[in-house]
């Protein structure tokens, strides 16, 4: 009204102007003396139609008014003060329903608890919405509990109450909060069972408890130390029970239910306590047993077992013990099949049948340790490869959240890695057992595939050296692999038995690769040979055509065929025949005339023949004995043979004994008595004589007569063949007829000859290599500890070499005076220039 | 090649009033040098010097260290004459009587540690058989006990012991030389030995010897 002044226009002042006067009642209104009392019945009454489920005939805006009434009347703590004891009356009354329900089951008792509890909820939700405003203005700025709160503080507290009604004996000691989790674990146990039926309730219940602040304090101690000993007698009552895959799937399964359980029903918070458990009370008390089944496992290659078997076992840190196993698996399977190449036939019981088993296994066993090898391979592919190795992975089943994903990844990409390397560390172990015969047998795989295999494709023949490879990457004695190729090599270079000279270029190149030029250069040097050969007989055969009519025999320099090899480039092909052999006269002047030609072309270089690898293809004529027209045919034999052979050119009717016979040709007795029963042994199987028909066998080409010193043999003019070229096999052992018993030198196998042979030369250049690099070391460093020397050495040197071994070459030197001890200090060796 | 001793004797080039004339010298070479090769005295002729000495020159070490202050070294089981000369000629003697007076000096027990070790390569030198490097375990078993004590060499018996169980058996000069630098530096309970060392193998097989036998 202050304004007025300015309002009001100038002059109006005078006119009579209505003034509007608002007056404040002179006696205040006042509320009806039983005001409060007669809204809290009224409200009262709505609160029991609420408890007890009646429709109440006043509408909710109308109580919500009155409760903001009776609010705003500056009744509010007489309001709450009666609402609360409303409250309380009506929660202890409806908790105190669950003590009678003593008989009742289980789960018949927690959807008691349900019902209860849901009504609880609801009824409250409704009085808190009808008593909104004391809650909201007035509770919560008196910092007094609100109405939801005071509902469940009163529901609580009546749960937990002991022996409220004395005279009902219902609830068990501890409460009715006893019961429930007692019940709540019964249903759980009963899912665990297979009975989820109870599930839903379980649910309500456990969100009850975590509502009322009673899980954490009450039911999840209850339920870990439940679920412990739930685990450990379901753990030591399965494993014997249960194969090991059936385990690994029942803890799969705990651990998956447990995850989807503590999602939906149990609280979030028991996931890892439990999930904990699973692993520690279920799982890691049986890793020992769990890893006795592993062999089992490989063998049947299970991979999808031995997947979760390792992925189980690095939830429980136990990685590195499967680690350990799975070596162990390697060990103990490799090592059988090694030891089946050291187990010799026994020579009592079934000799040959024995010998020859073993002679199959022998051929079978390089395909045997690859096939191994791809198997274990697999395994850690693709059962081994996504486990992550390391302890702390209790979380693993959750590893998708979060940053654990990458960092999960690298893990498994290590452990790869670290099954890789047991692998290897495996293989090396067992190969390495028997060194020398897993590198022979290698070699002979490898000259197999390069000689060719029936059925076996080139490309199938280059795939299988591949393989053949990764076995050499594990031999310790590399260089026994290498003699025995170097030898079988030769065989095929100079019998040119080789399938495809691509395949031993590109073996050749591999070889490099691993061992280093220094040891192919040599086997180079070969292939060099044989083209520097062709070149040479080219021309030789050129001047020899020329000179060829000089003699006054044709010389048939085109059926002559010769390699030209340089020494230290090949193996040792010598026999003791070499330089007695005299060649048969029709050879004599080729032989002759070519070795002119040689050293006319190459002057100062020095022409060995080496006899014992050439081959020759000799006419036989048989005149059968009634007369007719004489049999001829060709042989294809060794040069020993032919030679030997020979003899009976001359002397077609006589027997020639094989001293005679050795005698005649220069061969050694033992090669002269070895080419002569090759030729007596059946060429091939005769039909059954009908009815005893003549026995002599036209199936050999001579007859043997006596034995032991007074061996001889004659020409068998029966001999009859349907073939007109043959070829007449030397074996590496000729049986014996009179004796049936093999006969070589020493009652050895040609290939034990050979293979004795050839180690006898690895060690004879491992000699070599130690004083070269002795010598090599010391020449640089001139003054060298003992150890230092002894550790270069080792380096150098590409065979386990003993530590004794080296010593031993060491005072060798020194003996010869390529070194000296210090005299000041007997550790150190000074190089004697 | 072996090295010629470095002559332990120079350091006593003491000159004493009376020096004998090396004519003296010459006289005594040739009343010693072997009759079939006069430029050198043969393992005969120091036999017969030892045995005019009164010393055994098959069992007392004095008949060593003579041979080597005499000269000996560039061959086995000889003193050539210009070594003879020369060895005389520090030792200042050119008759027996002379030497005789010297035998006390000849003990070993007078020499300090290098000339000792250089003695005892000497030692195995002078009793190589003519182009031999090696010796014959037989003959090595003979000279250790006269050239070693259990003084300068604690191991003697057991090592003794462990030869006469071996095999076939020559001894290189590295070995031969080694054991005396053993003895000194390995202790007798093998307590401070050590696997894997630059040890000859022979003392490796020693060790290993003694431990199987309970001595170690």
């Amino acid at each position: 009204m202050s304004q007025n002044k300015t309002l009001v226009p100038v002059g109006s002042s005078g006119q009579g102007v209505r003034k509007l006067v608002i007056k404040p009642f002179k006696v205040q209104p006042k509320l009806p003396e039983n005001f409060f009392q007669e809204t809290w019945a009224k409200l009262q009454s709505a609160l029991h139609a609420v408890y007890f489920k009646n429709a109440s005939s006043i509408s909710k805006e109308e109580l919500y008014r009155a409760v903001e009434d009776l609010c705003v009347q500056k009744f509010p703590v007489q309001l709450y003060e009666n609402l609360n004891r409303e409250i309380e009356a009506v929660s202890r009354q409806k908790v105190g329903l669950l003590r009678s329900s003593s008989s009742l089951d289980a789960s018949a008792f927690l959807a008691h608890v349900e019902t209860i509890w849901l009504d609880h909820c609801e009824q409250l939700s409704t009085v808190r919405n009808i008593f909104l405003y004391l809650d909201r203005s007035f509770a919560l700025t008196s910092s007094l509990r609100g109405i939801i709160d005071l509902g469940n503080g009163y529901f609580r507290s009546e749960l937990e109450q002991l022996h409220a009604g004395a005279g009902e004996n219902a609830a068990p000691s501890g409460g009715l909060v006893h019961r429930i989790v007692a019940s709540s674990l019964q249903i759980l146990h009963e899912m665990r069972q297979g009975d989820l039926s109870q599930r839903d309730t379980l649910g309500a219940v456990c969100r009850m408890l975590a509502t009322l602040d009673l899980y954490t304090s009450r039911f999840e101690p209850a339920l870990v130390a439940e679920s412990r000993q739930f685990f450990v007698d379901e753990g030591s009552r399965s494993i014997s029970a249960l194969s090991v895959p059936q385990f690994l799937l029942l803890v799969d399964r705990r651990l998956s239910e447990t995850m989807d359980w503590t999602l939906r029903h149990l609280d979030g918070s028991s996931r890892r306590p439990l999930l904990q458990s699973v692993e520690q009370d279920l799982l890691a008390p049986h890793v020992p047993v769990l890893l006795e089944g592993l062999a089992a496992l490989i063998d049947d290659a299970q991979l999808a077992d031995l997947k979760r078997l390792a992925r189980l076992l690095a939830l429980v840190g136990r990685s590195d013990a499967l680690r350990q196993a799975f070596l162990s698996y390697i060990k103990a399977v490799g090592g059988r099949l090694v030891q089946q190449l050291e187990a010799a036939p026994s020579s009592s019981s079934g000799g040959a049948a024995s010998a020859k088993d073993k002679e199959a296994r022998d051929l079978r066993f390089i395909d045997d340790v690859l096939d191994f090898q791809e198997k274990m391979e697999r395994v850690v592919e693709e059962a081994f490869k996504g486990t992550r190795s390391g302890a702390g992975a209790s979380d693993a089943p959750v590893a998708t959240s979060n940053g654990l994903g990458a960092r999960g990844l690298g893990g498994a990409a290590a452990a790869t890695d670290v099954f890789r390397a047991t692998l290897k560390s495996g293989f090396e172990h067992f190969l390495n057992q028997q060194p020398r015969q897993v590198a022979e047998q290698l070699a002979r795989y490898v000259d197999r595939k390069l000689r060719g295999e029936q059925g076996v494709s080139e490309t199938e023949a280059e795939a299988a050296l591949g393989r053949a490879m990764l076995v050499f990457k594990f031999l310790a004695e590399k260089d026994v692999f290498e003699a025995f190729y170097k030898k079988f090599l030769a065989k095929r270079l100079l019998l040119e038995k080789s399938a495809s000279s691509e395949l031993e270029r590109a073996m050749l190149s591999q070889l490099k690769a691993e061992c280093g030029a220094q040891f192919t250069s040599k086997l180079e040097g070969m292939f060099a040979d044989l083209d520097l050969s062709a070149q040479c007989l080219a021309l030789f055969r050129e001047s020899a055509s020329a000179s060829a009519s000089a003699d006054g025999r044709p010389l048939s320099g085109d059926a002559f065929q010769l390699w030209l090899l340089t020494q230290g480039h090949w193996p040792q092909a010598q026999s003791p025949s070499d330089d007695t052999l005299r060649l048969p006269l029709e050879l004599q002047p080729l032989q002759r005339s070519f070795a002119s030609f040689y050293e006319a072309h190459f002057q100062g270089r020095r022409l060995l023949w080496s006899h014992s690898l050439s081959r020759a293809v000799v006419a036989a004529s048989f005149s059968p004995p009634g007369g007719g027209k004489p049999r001829v045919y060709d042989l294809d034999v060794t040069l020993f043979q032919a030679v030997a052979l020979r003899c009976f050119s001359d002397a077609p009717d006589a027997q020639l004994t094989v001293a005679q016979v050795a005698q005649q040709t220069g061969l050694a007795p033992e090669e002269a008595k070895l080419c002569l029963l090759s030729f007596a042994a059946p060429l091939f199987p005769l039909p059954k004589p009908a009815g005893g028909a003549s026995s002599s066998g036209a199936n050999k080409l001579l007859l043997r007569h006596g034995a032991a010193d007074a061996l001889a043999f004659s020409v068998n003019p029966q001999f009859e063949s349907r073939l007109r070229r043959m070829k007449v096999p030397l074996p590496t052992a000729v049986r014996d007829a009179a004796t049936g018993l093999t006969t070589t030198a020493g009652g050895a196998t040609a290939a034990q000859d050979e293979s004795a042979q050839t180690l006898e030369e690895v060690f004879r250049e491992r000699v070599y290599q130690c004083d070269a690099a002795i010598v090599r070391i010391m020449k640089a460093r001139k003054r060298l500890q003992h150890n230092q020397l002894m550790a270069e050495v080792m380096q150098q040197l590409r065979f386990p070499a003993q530590n004794a071994d080296i010593k031993k070459r060491i005072e060798a030197l020194m003996e010869r005076d390529y070194l000296e001890r210090d005299p000041d200090d007997v550790s150190f060796y000074k190089y004697l220039a | 090649m072996s090295k010629k001793p470095s002559s332990a004797s120079t350091a006593k080039r003491s000159t004493p009033s009376s020096s004998v004339s090396s004519t003296e010298r010459e006289e005594f070479f040739n009343s010693l040098a072997d009759p079939e090769d006069p430029e050198s005295i043969s393992i005969e002729g120091l036999g017969t010097l030892c045995e005019q000495l009164g010393i055994d020159a098959s069992s007392d070490i004095r008949a060593l260290v003579l041979a080597q202050k005499l000269g000996a070294g560039s061959q086995p089981g000889k003193i050539t004459r210009a070594e003879f000369l020369e060895g005389t000629r520090l030792m200042n003697v050119a008759t027996v009587a002379q030497i005789q007076a010297r035998l006390p000096s000849l003990d070993p027990g007078f020499m300090d540690r290098t000339e000792f070790r250089d003695f005892y390569r000497f030692v195995f030198q002078f009793n190589r058989e003519g182009t031999h490097k090696t010796i014959e375990k037989s003959l090595i078993m003979g000279l250790l006990p006269i050239v070693l004590d259990s003084n300068r060499a604690p191991h003697l018996d057991f090592f003794m012991q462990f030869l006469e169980q071996q095999g076939e058996l020559r001894i290189t000069l590295d070995q031969w030389e080694s054991f005396l630098q053993f003895n000194s530096a390995i202790r007798l309970d093998l307590s401070n030995w050590e696997e894997g060392g630059a040890w000859p193998l022979l003392f490796d097989d020693y060790v290993e010897w003694r431990k199987k036998n309970g001595s170690a």
